[in-house]
């Protein structure tokens, strides 16, 4: 059971949510729990992190849902917000909140369904994947994929770079590319897979990482990595 | 056959005053040709500073070791070099390109008088031989101008860049080094029988040399062309298209107009004070769409954004944005119009299509992630998408269209982006990446 919030003051514009809520759910076969609130204030009242996604209009007349979904953030990184607006003017400060999209009211349903699939996918994506392996040293540990900034081939073995530590592991960066197809990582050359959530910046022949590591891009490569990082960008970031 | 000249004298080489003559000459061609940075009489010193220089660094070069043969030519190709770009008003890269081109034609050039005066010179005076030179030099040259100047046209700014130059460089060091190779493995015990054909040889590659520099240079002319062509269009197309927005608007206000006094005059004979409230409200309603204008922060973007706007809701596709326009501010307008303009002409003629005006949606977004910004052109389509290999073709057939991918490309890359597609079951989404300090490669 998916639980959704609705946070919006206009009667009409919850009608409307609502009502496309229902045709997804009888459409798609998935099963909502719905809980509707009339003004950011309600639900920041008493806010507990058990939502799956809000749906938050921006002008309310007591707490805004910008304002409101500041405070959510606070305490809940977790839960999914799309924006339901009239004045597309607020989208540039939605990326602080990391919030999934935009929906421009009056909300039609083709793009209340599409928002619908988006945030499914990112729902099942958010179970944690994780990497089990034995370091060098005889040690095992458990990596967080997503905390996995990149790895690097040294001779015979591979090093991890992770957001917290590095780790040396026996294997190779070709059975890690196949462990980890699928999970947003590509080859910037022979030798380092990136994950290309963590990849900030490019300068030349070089890419930025998260902390500010630059890794060179080898000239073959260069066109499909960055094709790469485009498509990754283009999908997870905000949308309308 | 006793009084055939020894080989010695057949093999020996172009006489070092003339080589340099060459050179020099080769350079006057295009000096003559391209456009100078001084007057006449500026030209005239530095092309005849330029003839002592080049006579000198040959009779220095001759008196070199045969192993210091080719640095003493680079160091000739160096002159001729100084001597361009200090005449021309061109950039070091332009001077490098002029000077290969140069450089075949003096190596061409001289080669040609040496193979004639090998071949005549036993029945020639001297004073003839002279004449000869000058005469073979003359006809090169002047044949050589004649050619160039058409392709290089009079008088005109080379627009030449990093790319161009590699090419007329391994084109001209292919030719010298092809010539010359034939010059060098003939001395071999085969050199007596096949003397005098090492000197057609050489001609003849000198030649393909620089007919082959000749083709580069016409590809590249019309390579540019083209693209003029191109942005032209396209700038005219928009014009147009800011011309059609403003008629239409100044249609809409002449028709609101009219609907407006016959609103006033209804209020006026309205006794009842609640119909009269409704109709006010009713009026606020009816006027209520004029007051949606574009504001994303960029008013390059505003304004096609707006032109794009209108032109979709002829079609009944509904067109939504979030953007934040002052991420694009490294744009120029020119390239802003051609990547937004195409990518929302493209996306709206293609959610166009779908048969229901419900679900013919574009939706742009443009925001920063890191240091990257990202502009995204997203719309409903039917899912039919052309290809010719691995690139997306127009569906429409006429001319002028199916550009508008490659357009987006071709600016988008000058600043460093890159661009990706992504055809899923409904949507189809452009998306292109930039740097956010992106800068337009010149």
């Amino acid at each position: 059971m998916i639980r959704v919030g609705v946070i919006e003051d206009d009667p009409h514009s919850i009608d409307r949510l609502l009502s496309h809520l229902d045709r997804f759910q009888r459409e798609h076969g998935d099963r909502f729990h719905v809980g509707a609130f009339r003004d950011g204030a309600d639900i920041i009242a008493d806010y507990r992190p058990d939502w799956d996604v809000l749906f938050l209009d921006i002008q309310m007349p007591s707490v805004d849902g910008m304002t409101a979904a500041r405070r959510i953030r606070q305490v809940d990184s977790e839960v999914i917000i799309v924006f339901v607006t009239s004045s597309p003017h607020y989208a540039v400060s939605g990326y602080e909140v990391d919030a999934l999209s935009y929906l421009l009211k009056p909300v039609t349903f083709a793009s209340f369904e599409q928002e619908m699939r988006r945030v499914l996918v990112r729902l099942q994506q958010r179970t944690r994947r994780e990497l089990l392996f034995t370091a060098v040293d005889g040690a095992h540990h458990r990596v967080a994929v997503s905390d996995i900034l990149y790895i690097e081939s040294v001779k015979h073995r591979i090093e991890v770079h992770t957001l917290d530590a590095d780790y040396g592991v026996v294997s190779t960066i070709k059975a890690m590319e196949a462990e980890l197809a699928g999970d947003g990582f590509m080859r910037c050359n022979s030798g380092l897979l990136v994950n290309l959530r963590h990849v900030t910046g490019t300068e030349g022949n070089d890419c930025r990482v998260r902390g500010g590591t630059k890794l060179p891009i080898s000239r073959p490569r260069k066109k499909e990595f960055l094709s790469a990082l485009a498509a990754h960008i283009g999908a997870r970031g905000i949308s309308v | 056959m006793s009084d055939l000249p020894g080989v010695a004298d057949v093999i020996a080489d172009i006489p070092r005053h003339l080589t340099a003559i060459a050179e020099w000459g080769a350079c006057l061609v295009y000096i003559l040709i391209a456009r100078r940075r001084f007057g006449a009489i500026g030209t005239i010193l530095l092309a005849a500073a330029g003839l002592v220089v080049l006579v000198a660094t040959q009779w220095w070069a001759g008196t070199l070791p045969l192993s210091l043969w080719i640095p003493g030519m680079l160091v000739a190709a160096a002159v001729m070099f100084g001597l361009i770009l200090a005449s021309l008003e061109v950039n070091p890269v332009g001077a490098g390109y002029v000077t290969a081109r140069a450089f075949v034609l003096a190596e061409l050039t001289a080669s040609v008088y040496w193979q004639l005066d090998r071949f005549y010179a036993a029945d020639l005076e001297p004073v003839l031989q002279t004449v000869l030179w000058i005469a073979v030099y003359a006809v090169v040259f002047v044949l050589a101008w004649w050619v160039e100047r058409v392709t290089f046209g009079h008088g005109q700014v080379l627009r030449v860049g990093a790319r161009e130059l590699v090419g007329a460089l391994a084109i001209a060091a292919a030719t010298f080094a092809i010539s010359n190779l034939s010059f060098i493995t003939a001395n071999t015990p085969f050199s007596s029988r096949f003397g005098t054909e090492i000197f057609y040889i050489r001609t003849l590659v000198d030649l393909a040399g620089f007919i082959a520099l000749y083709v580069q240079h016409r590809v590249h002319n019309e390579a540019i062309v083209r693209r003029d062509a191109d942005a032209m269009l396209h700038l005219l197309r928009s014009q147009h298209e800011q011309y059609e927005l403003t008629r239409r608007s100044i249609d809409d206000v002449n028709r609101k107009y009219h609907d407006m006094k016959h609103h006033l005059d209804a209020l006026r004979a309205e006794q009842d004070a609640a119909a009269r409230g409704r109709m006010v409200d009713e009026l606020e309603d009816s006027i209520r769409g004029y007051g949606a204008v574009v504001h994303t922060g960029n008013h390059v973007l505003d304004a096609v954004l707006t032109a794009k706007r209108a032109y979709a809701a002829e079609h009944d596709v509904q067109v939504s944005y979030v953007a934040d326009g002052a991420l694009l501010e490294f744009l120029r307008p020119l390239d802003l119009t051609a990547i937004v303009g195409n990518a929302m002409d493209n996306a709206i003629e293609a959610a166009a299509r779908l048969a229901s005006p419900d679900v013919r949606l574009v939706r742009l977004a443009l925001f920063a992630q890191d240091d990257f910004v990202m502009l995204r052109v997203e719309n409903t389509f039917d899912g039919v998408v052309d290809r010719e290999g691995e690139r997306i073709v127009s569906r429409k057939r006429d001319e002028g269209h199916g550009y508008g991918l490659r357009n987006i490309e071709t600016a988008a890359t000058a600043y460093g982006g890159t661009v990706s597609i992504d055809d899923g079951t409904e949507w189809f989404s452009l998306r292109l990446l930039f740097p956010r300090d992106a800068r337009r490669a010149p």
